[in-house]
């Protein structure tokens, strides 16, 4: 795979925007955008829990896909990343199973929409692209996984006693939405401009399982 | 931070706000005003990115995506994922 590179700090070649990824543990990967200024300024935008959108680097060695978009077009995603951090530095982005389409309200014009309950990590970086045109995926096409209900079950249990109780009820009500896991959106950057449908991505999301893997027993 | 991407910052923040306001004349006053030959590429394409939720409530940025794709289709070699997604 041409567009994905390991990396322990700061990627030197990175085009105004780009994807990182990395193994929480041996069953959870997390996923985040990086940006990149012209005065050559790293920033860190991910959705690291609810109402938790962190700007820190990852402490540990991750993977980075270089999207295959147009040079000019990842600035436009650079800028949005920065415009995203500033809008929600305070209160932040709730974490719940929405899709990531529609996420910037044309009525309020407020990211993330009044309608939404939340993304994931996968799906707030799905949902940047998307703000900026750039659709990697074709949602329709990601099939129900019993092993993501499983997840998302996991999910909810942890997120009981740190969100309100509607909260709670609004998530366990998407039990069944299509997961688009953090590799699978990884691999959905390397085949932009999408969207891309699911049997395209999956068996990159594979190959970036293993070059995961391959990290983790290195270290 | 560089000019291009301070301007960018700008531009966000003036565009994002004038929406919320429901100021859409003076978006579409801004997009009328736009002359691709003259400004930056990147402010350009800031535009039609900042402006893409608000594209069916915007009188003119129609006409302007059209200009700007002829003005790109006449001085870009390449020109396949320039403004895919932004009609």
């Amino acid at each position: 795979m041409q567009n994905l590179y390991g990396a322990r700090s700061l990627p030197a070649e990175l085009r105004h925007a780009g994807v990182f990824i990395f193994s929480v543990d041996p069953t959870q990967r997390h996923l985040g955008l990086i940006s990149k200024s012209d005065s050559g300024e790293i920033e860190w935008l991910h959705l690291a829990w609810h109402y938790f959108l962190s700007q820190s680097s990852p402490e540990k060695e991750f993977l980075w896909i270089d999207p295959s978009i147009a040079t000019i077009r990842l600035r436009q995603v650079a800028a949005q990343c920065r415009k995203i951090a500033r809008e929600n530095a305070i209160g932040g982005i709730p974490y719940a199973f929405d899709l990531p389409n529609e996420c910037f309200d044309a009525d309020s014009m407020r990211f993330l929409a009044a309608t939404k309950h939340g993304l994931t990590c996968a799906t707030f970086v799905l949902a940047v692209f998307e703000t900026v045109g750039l659709s990697l995926i074709d949602s329709e096409t990601w099939p129900e996984r019993e092993d993501d209900i499983d997840w998302k079950s996991t999910i909810i249990e942890k997120l009981k006693g740190r969100a309100e109780t509607s909260h709670i009820q609004n998530i366990e009500s998407q039990l069944h939405f299509a997961r688009f896991r953090p590799e699978e959106v990884a691999a959905s950057a390397t085949i932009a401009p999408g969207p891309s449908d699911f049997s395209s991505v999956s068996p990159i999301a594979e190959e970036i399982l293993k070059s995961l893997a391959a990290i983790d027993t290195d270290n | 931070m560089g000019s291009v991407d301070s301007a960018l910052d700008i531009l966000y923040d003036k565009v994002d706000f004038l929406l919320r306001e429901g100021k859409l004349s003076k978006v579409d006053e801004i997009l009328e005003s736009a002359n691709p030959e003259t400004l930056n590429i990147n402010i350009i394409l800031g535009l039609l990115t900042t402006t893409l939720p608000a594209k069916t409530k915007l009188k003119v940025r129609g006409t302007f995506y059209e200009t700007v794709e002829a003005y790109v289709n006449d001085q870009f070699d390449d020109t396949a994922g320039i403004l895919i997604g932004l009609k």
